[in-house]
């Protein structure tokens, strides 16, 4: 049943059993798991069917750390959530992202990634994903795209698959909609969770329209899947009892905030301008692509965060000047300066041609089949970030057109993710040459601290009510149930501990499922 | 690694005190090169290995005003012959082929025990970059 809340009458009060708040991928895929079950499912959702400008406003908020979005520029507040814009990659996250790591402080999930491993293979199912493999053996063509031959395994390559990409609120709507335990609520927005007077008990959420519609959902028990920055918003806004905040006793709501820092990092000039890179490439109607990253062993010894970096093929010299960093472009502005000084070139294009010298194979072409508008390969990085109190969302002193305290975002990143990325890069350098594959530039700076101009987010929101077996750790626990309030359950990347390199989406999903069969016991 | 990185702001600094000094110092070496071109023909062998030696030129220049102290063609020579599996003595009469092999393999060598130098941001290896400094001397 679809229901518009607008239409409701004045102060209605609704009586369900479990209350899903946000329709976005989690939500939607709890929704699916209780279709058909013996109790009642309340689905609210904030949005409508499609895009709205003023619900999408709500958004809105303050960022006063790195450089980031708008923030309602980078998720979607409507019925399928972020999933309405999302390019579809998909990849588990790797076994060691799941693992204490004593190096990287805060790290560790409360299990590993082999029990999360069943719930993966149905979440591969709902993402629309190919066969439930990442092998590399089993997605590269050993002839036409095989895997980039570095010796030794110190830097493998990692497969993502794509779904379609598949808009959850348009290919799951009807199976909701036509649900009969199942009743959803469009243009409804939770403004207060409200408890009992010990703050033990959720007892009902209050909800609003833009129209100024105001009702109560009862439920026996609530699950918030409202997306990274606004799990944490909406129990911030809960302060009615707690004061902090509920599930704040220990000040750990909005803290962690992790998002993956994306960025071009390095050039690949590789040694045969026919190096075949298929595996690697990413083309429209492509389902899987290949990245680089570390082996297991090489991020222990060498004390580092997971990275992924993909390939992406620079076929003009003039493409990479424009859109390379401004050490990049002050550096071309000092060659012309200095030109007559004796300055450099083209000092890349020499080093092309260093390297085809050195090559058998392209010694052999060089000159008749060398393709001049092949010249390198640009590396795009994106990397596991240290979980970092001070990287946090909190209220700002801003309004919503609902009277609520807007979000303020200040996302932070730590020395030792710096660090990693470069050498990271330093090891897939040695590595290439090694290989005689090419040499690799690398584009980071030489300092800790500071991060190339082309940094941006992948709008992965994760962290702010993390999991962890101990209260004084973590906001919800191995069950995605907040610590300290017997029927509150947390879903979406909000709960993630660490966040792996890989993107969240399917780690998302698996947790919403594992979620619903936890739900699913108590509940009957 | 050897020398360590060149960084970016040495690099830029380097640029900005190109003028009289960055020209000086190759012509300096020039002098120093010709002065011992005649007795051994691995040196120019090993100099005239790149088909694009002016490409070459343009990364030993760069190496080279960061090391300045390597801008000396003998100690080049034997920097680089120290590493290769076969005597200097061999080495003399090896042709250009065998030569490349036996670079082109200490290069990997290189790659693989991190003997590595950044020179303009890129990881080359010691022997490659030495091996362009000392086409710059020419």
């Amino acid at each position: 049943m679809l229901i518009d809340a607008r239409s409701l009458p004045k102060d209605k009060v609704i009586e369900t059993e479990v209350c899903i708040v946000g329709a976005g991928a989690a939500g939607i895929a709890l929704a699916r798991e209780f279709v058909g079950q013996e109790f009642r499912v309340c689905l609210l959702e904030s949005g409508s069917l499609g895009f709205e400008e003023d619900t999408q406003a709500l958004y809105k908020g303050e960022n006063i750390g790195l450089p980031y979005f708008p923030l309602h520029r980078c998720r979607l507040r409507f019925f399928g959530g972020s999933t309405n814009h999302w390019d579809g990659w998909c990849r588990p996250l790797d076994a060691i992202d799941f693992e204490t790591r004593d190096w990287i402080p805060h790290s560790g999930w409360p299990f590993s990634k082999s029990h999360l491993g069943p719930f993966y293979e149905r979440a591969q199912s709902i993402c629309q994903l190919g066969p439930f493999t990442y092998d590399v053996k089993f997605w590269e063509n050993p002839k036409k795209s095989p895997r980039l031959p570095f010796k030794d395994g110190r830097v493998i390559t990692k497969i993502y698959q794509r779904s379609p990409p598949t808009k959850f609120g348009e290919v799951y709507r009807n199976e909701i909609i036509h649900a009969d335990n199942i009743s959803t609520y469009l243009y409804t927005n939770v403004v207060d969770i409200e408890t009992n007077n010990t703050a033990q008990t959720v007892t009902r959420v209050r909800t609003a329209t833009l129209e100024g519609n105001k009702f109560w959902v009862l439920a026996k028990l609530f699950i918030l899947a409202t997306g990274g920055i606004e799990n944490a918003r909406l129990l911030l806004l809960s302060n009615k009892v707690q004061s902090t905040g509920l599930g704040n006793q220990n000040d750990l709501v909005g803290r962690f905030f992790m998002e993956h820092p994306a960025m071009f990092s390095g050039v690949f000039l590789p040694s045969d301008p026919h190096l075949p890179l298929g595996l690697y490439h990413m083309v429209q109607g492509k389902r899987t692509i290949g990245a680089l990253t570390l082996a297991e062993g090489v991020l222990r010894r060498e004390k580092m965060v997971n990275i992924s970096a993909t390939l992406i093929p620079v076929t003009r010299l003039g493409y990479y000047y424009k859109t390379s960093s401004r050490g990049v472009t002050s550096f071309r502005h000092n060659l012309r300066a200095t030109r007559q000084g004796g300055a450099p070139d083209d000092f890349w294009k020499h080093l092309r041609n260093v390297l085809v010298d050195t090559d058998d194979v392209a010694t052999a072409i060089h000159g008749k089949t060398l393709n001049p508008n092949f010249l390198a390969i640009r590396l795009y990085n994106h990397i596991e970030t240290t979980p970092n109190p001070k990287s946090r969302v909190t209220l700002s002193d801003e309004r919503d057109r609902l009277g609520q305290n807007r979000a303020r975002l200040d996302w932070r990143l730590s020395a030792i993710d710096k660090r990693s990325m470069r050498r990271a890069h330093e090891i897939i350098g040695q590595e290439l040459g090694r290989a005689g594959l090419g040499r690799l530039k690398v584009e980071l700076g030489e300092d800790d601290t500071t991060w190339p101009s082309s940094l941006k987010g992948l709008s992965h929101h994760m962290g702010t009510t993390r999991m962890h077996v101990d209260p004084n750790k973590g906001v919800v626990d191995e069950n995605c149930k907040v610590h300290g309030i017997s029927n509150l359950f947390i879903a979406g990347s909000s709960v993630f501990p660490t966040s792996g390199p890989n993107t969240p989406t399917l780690t998302i999903v698996a947790l919403a499922v594992r979620l619903a069969d936890h739900v699913k016991k108590l509940v009957s | 690694m050897l020398h360590g990185n060149i960084t970016r702001r040495l690099f830029l600094g380097a640029l900005g005190c190109l003028g009289a000094l960055g020209l000086a110092r190759p012509a300096r070496a020039l002098a120093k090169f010709d002065e011992l071109r005649s007795p051994d023909p691995l040196v120019s062998n090993l100099a005239t290995i790149f088909t694009h030696k002016d490409s070459a030129a343009v990364i030993g220049q760069e190496y080279l005003r960061s090391v300045p102290e390597e801008a000396d063609a003998p100690l080049l020579v034997d920097m680089i012959c120290s590493s290769l599996p076969k005597r200097r003595a061999d080495l003399v009469g090896a042709d250009l082929e065998e030569l490349r092999e036996l670079l082109r393999h200490q290069q990997r060598h290189d790659f693989e025990y991190g003997r590595t130098v950044k020179v303009n941001d890129w990881i080359l290896s010691e022997t490659e970059v030495r091996l362009c400094a000392l086409a710059a001397l020419l």
